[in-house]
Parts: structure tokens; sequence; C-alpha cells
């Protein structure tokens, strides 16, 4: 050293090393925010994005669409919610779908709801690794075509196949051979499975099995028992397409209670337009529709009620409406 | 000072004024996304147009959709001859709509029933009845 | 060392300037998204609201493409629909006859069908100023089975 207080070589490289670590480190932990902001943003744009989406089709009776946002995506749909990499979106929605979707392609479909005036629209998803095997019998074979190439049909972009249990019990590895592309195989049972469960056991890795029953001769109301013995009930095709496709008992169920408070919503309207009608048209008698609202209402508001109750309150309901007209505008 | 440290000064001057000239740049671009919002208001819009005309009601029981089919027909409705019906009250729905004249057409079949014709990039609804094609077309 | 010192002091102050330019343009682009965001969700409604089926058309069981002008003036849709209408921004909501011209006036129980607006949802905050985008809808009177024609009207409050 030539000069008094200046430092020697090994003090300036250790200060330059010092001074160099901290700004490098302070770049790294910008780096790092930026990418989880930009992360965040990413997931909030896709959420938003879906729920447009979903609002946009509300319009539509019956639709399917497959949507491919150009990279993959993976979300998780509970209670309301679609959640992706920590952002999540309540959708106002009634959506029935595994707990997590992932991949490229989405598969959406709608299905407008009618009990016995349209309700609202149910939204069904799918990312295309589950595929749903319709098993029936010669009493339920008109009930499973129904639900497979029908106006109210199990969505056709969504994974599906339909045997009659005959055809499941002789050809069992062929079944197995078919879906075995498919990270998991739901069976839906709209007859007895005793004869073949021993047979599913053997042949299948990630499957489970969902039980259709139902007084009804075409399937329209009766209850779904999943996997973990859970039983649930549904009220027209597409909460039974709902039920298909749901996670489990609990998210079906979920979806369940929005369809009833809806159901409620929908009806409270209806009952007041027949209040607000018969007030301007004292001439008519609008007694009946408005005593089966009514009830119909009470019903849609109460915690367990069986699915024939429904189905009776419904042509009740249905009954008194188709009794106005002319003169006397019908309600709905 | 010395010249090294003159470099370096030299150097963050040019990257902050490279950082500037991005910013300036990306603020700048291009946006196209609010032209296709528009345009998808106005492709909406035409659809409705079309669906509210058809359902509005001209007389007692009689829709414009009723109209129009008479008008196919050469007929009458509501003691009118059908054709002078739709050709008055489109022209009323749609100049209330907010539409001036020269941007529209509303045709039957091959047969125009709104005052002038248009031309450019347009959005078309349409709708078939008695075998004729109901069309409403918007010029942009 | 002073000299060292030096340098570093004016490459952190410098870097801290960039950085301060570069986050007011991120909030810049992120605010510009949250409008067009607004604006998207906005225009989705003018399609989405009109097939609420609390205000839809249900005419002999079937739905139609038009609105129930009676179960509007019955329904509110705060209660039900609120998440609807506060996804990115506020809107006032509301369908207005156009032709015939009808009375001047807001619709409620005791003036209809003698009215021109419809409320349907008006979250009642204050604001500095709107945009109004609109849609032609059909409105259906029960009473008198007309179809009149009206626009659903969708004010995004900035």
């Amino acid at each position: 050293m030539n000069k008094k207080a200046q430092m020697s070589s090994p003090f300036s490289y250790i200060f330059a090393l010092i001074i160099g670590g901290i700004v490098f480190m302070f770049l790294i932990g910008f780096a790092y925010k930026f990418i989880a902001l930009s992360g965040a943003l990413s997931a909030a744009e896709t959420v938003t994005a879906l729920n447009d989406e979903f609002a946009a089709f509300s319009v539509s009776e019956s639709a399917e669409k497959i949507i491919n946002y150009g990279s993959s995506f993976d979300f998780t749909v509970f209670e309301g919610k679609i959640t992706s990499e920590g952002q999540s979106q309540v959708i106002g929605e009634i959506i029935y779908a595994p707990y997590e979707i992932q991949g490229k392609d989405l598969y959406v479909a709608t299905r407008s709801l009618e009990m016995p005036y349209r309700v609202g629209n149910l939204f069904y998803l799918s990312d295309g690794s589950v595929i749903y095997i319709l098993v029936y019998d010669s009493n339920t074979e008109e009930v499973v075509e129904e639900l497979t190439d029908s106006y109210s049909a199990i969505p056709s972009n969504f994974p599906r196949e339909a045997f009659s249990i005959t055809q499941v019990a002789s050809n069992i590895e062929e079944l197995s051979q078919l879906t075995a592309s498919y990270d998991q195989v739901r069976f839906v049972f709209f007859t007895s499975y005793d004869n073949v469960i021993d047979d599913i056991q053997s042949n299948f890795v990630n499957y489970d099995i969902l039980k259709v029953e139902s007084s009804d001769d075409e399937y329209n109301f009766g209850q779904v028992e999943y996997s973990d013995g859970e039983e649930v009930v549904y009220l027209g095709y597409p909460m039974l397409i709902g039920a298909i496709v749901s996670f489990n008992a609990y998210s079906y169920n979920y979806n369940f209670d929005l369809v009833m408070g809806k159901l409620s919503s929908v009806t409270n309207v209806y009952y007041d337009k027949s209040k607000f009608i018969s007030a301007r048209k004292p001439e008519c008698d609008y007694n009946s529709i408005k005593t089966t609202l009514s009830n119909y209402k009470s019903l849609a508001n109460q915690e367990e009620v069986s699915y024939n109750s429904y189905s009776t309150k419904i042509e009740q309901v249905e009954s008194a409406n188709d009794g106005l007209g002319g003169d006397c505008p019908e309600i709905f | 000072m010395k010249r090294g440290q003159l470099e370096i000064i030299g150097f963050m001057v040019i990257i902050i004024l490279l950082l500037f000239s991005l910013i300036f740049y990306f603020k700048f671009a291009a946006n196209d996304s609010t032209d296709l919002l528009q345009e998808a208001e106005e492709n909406l819009e035409v659809s409705n147009l079309l669906d509210a005309i058809k359902m509005y009601t001209i007389c007692d029981d009689t829709q414009m959709s009723d109209v129009i089919k008479s008008c196919v027909d050469g007929g009458n409705e509501c003691d009118e001859d059908a054709c002078a019906i739709v050709e008055r009250e489109v022209q009323q729905i749609i100049s209330l709509n907010g539409w001036d004249n020269d941007t529209y057409m509303f045709h039957i079949g091959d047969i125009l029933y709104s005052q002038g014709t248009c031309k450019g990039n347009t959005f078309v609804d349409d709708y078939i009845t008695n075998g004729e094609t109901i069309k409403l077309t918007y010029c942009y | 060392m002073m000299e060292t010192l030096m340098v570093a002091v004016v490459f952190m102050v410098v870097l801290i300037i960039a950085l301060a330019f570069y986050f007011k343009f991120s909030l810049d682009s992120i605010e510009e998204s949250g409008e067009e965001a607004c604006l998207v969700s906005n225009t989705v409604l003018l399609v989405s609201v009109s097939s609420v089926p609390e205000i839809q058309c249900s005419i002999n069981g079937k739905t139609e493409n038009c609105i129930d002008t009676s179960k509007l003036i019955v329904f509110d849709p705060s209660r039900v629909y609120g998440s609807m209408f506060t996804t990115n921004c506020d809107q006032k909501v509301y369908f207005e006859q156009i032709y015939p011209e009808p009375e001047n006036g807001t619709c409620d129980q005791n003036n209809y069908p003698d009215c021109g607006i419809f409320e349907f949802y008006d979250p009642d905050v204050s604001y500095s100023s709107s945009i109004k985008i609109s849609t032609p809808t059909s409105l259906y009177f029960p009473l008198t089975e007309e179809y009149k024609f009206g626009k659903l009207v969708i004010e995004v409050l900035l």
C-alpha cells in the first residue's frame, strides 16, 4: 500500500464480493417474485376467462364445447370455486366435475334443467381422463339409449360407452383393454352388478361404481349410490348426468343444494307473478296455481325429501298451470 | 474518476435508456382485444334485433313474424297490406334502435324492405319462413 | 475505497429508480387489464342477463327469447344474483321499453304497464362517470299477451 487509508487489495476484493453478493441476491429475489406474480396473473386470467365462458354458455339449452387455451391447465373444482395456482374464483354457475382437471383440452357442456319450468343451466366439466361405462339390462336399455343418444344425453365429447350386463359379463377383458388409456373408469349400473363385480375387481385397477335406482320406468327421478355407499337424489336427466360426472356424493350434494336454491328462487318468482296477475285479473281463479307453487316452494326448502315427493309436486304444478289459459294467462 | 468507473457509469446509462425505450414501446403497442369486443357486441345486436322484430306485436294476437309470413304470401294482416306494415314498422324499430338508414338492409327473399342499401363489412342474421329467407344486414 | 463505495451507491440508486419505473409501468398494465376484463365481463352480461330464468319468458311451458315484464316487476335479483354483478366492476342493469313509446317513469307494481324503465339491478354506489352498453330485447306483457321492443342497458360505473 502506498497511501494511508487506502485498503489493501484483499480487503478490496472482499468488499467487492460483499457488495456484489448483496446486489445479486436482490436481483434473484426480484426475479422469483416476478415469476410468482406472473403465475398468479396468468391463473387469475384463466379462471376469469372460464367464468365468462360459463356465463356466455348459460343462454343455451344444450351445448358442448372443447376449450383449448394453447397451454396445459391444472385447476380444481370444489364447492363452487375454481382454483388454479392459488388463485380462486367463485363461479356463479352449478358445475359438476371431477375434483381435479388438468390437461390441454377442457371439455365443457351445459344442459337446461326444467322442473317443470326452466330453473337454470347445469354445467359439466371433463379433461377426458375418465371414461363412463353405462351398463343396462333389458328393462333399462331404453333409458341408457336416451342417456347416450338424445337431446338430453351425456355430452358427446365426454368419453362414454354403453353395454348390456351380458356384454360386460362375457367381454370383461376386452372392456379392460378398451379403457386402458384412461386414468379412471367409472361404471354406472342401471341394473344389479353382483354377477360382474368380481370380474371388475380383478380386471380394473382405477375404477369406481355408481348404481342408479328408480321407481320411475323412464328413470326421470331416482337415486344414485356412490362407491362409498352414499346415496343422492336426482331430479331429471341433467341432474343424473351431474351425479355421473361428480367427484363424489359431497360434491354432488353441494350442487344439489344450489339447484334447490335456484328452484326456490324461480318458484318464488312464479308465485309472486301469480299473486300479481290474480290481483289484476280478479275474474280468474289463480288459487290452485298459487297453492301448488307455495307447496312446491316449501318442498324445495326442506332438507331430506324423497324424489317421489318432487315428482308429485311437479305434476301438481303443471296441472294447475294447464288449467289456465284464454283470458286468464298461464303463469309459465 | 478512473477510466473503469467512467465506463461502468456509461454502461449503466445505456441500460437505463434501453429500459425506458422498452417501456415506451410496450405502452404504445397496438391493442386488438377492444376491437374484438366491439365486434362481438355488434354481432349480438344484429341477432337480438332480428329476434325482437320477429316477436313484436302488431295488433291483437299478431306478431311481426306472422305479418312477414303474410307478406311472403301477398296477404293482409291487421286490416292492412302485410308488406306495407313490414316496411313501416321494421324501419321504425330499427330507427329507434339507433341505426341510420344507410347502415342496414332488411330483405324478405330478394326483395329489399328498407330505405337504402349499404356496403362494406357486414354482420348478418337470418331465418327462414314459408320458404323465404328473412335477412337483417348491418354494415360497418 | 470511497470511490468503490460511491460507484456501488450510484449503481444501487440507478437500479432502484429503474425498478420504480418498471413497477409503475407494470401497475398501469395491470390496471388496464382490469378495465378490459371489466368490459369483457359486462359484454358477457349482455348475453347472460336475458337468459336468467327468473325473468326469461316461459310461455305454455316453453322458454322464449324475451323478457317477461310481470316477472321483472316482482323479482329482486340482489338477493340471489349478487355474485353475477360484482365480478370486476359495478354496474347498473335495467330494461327500457322503446316501442311503442311508453309513459315515462320507473316501473313498479302500481304503475305497470304504464311506465318505461324496468330496473333490474342497482348497486347504489357513488360513481364519477359511466359507460352504457345495450342490446335489443323483446319485452313480453302477459296481461295483454303483447311483445314490445325494448333494450337491455348495462351502465358500467367508473
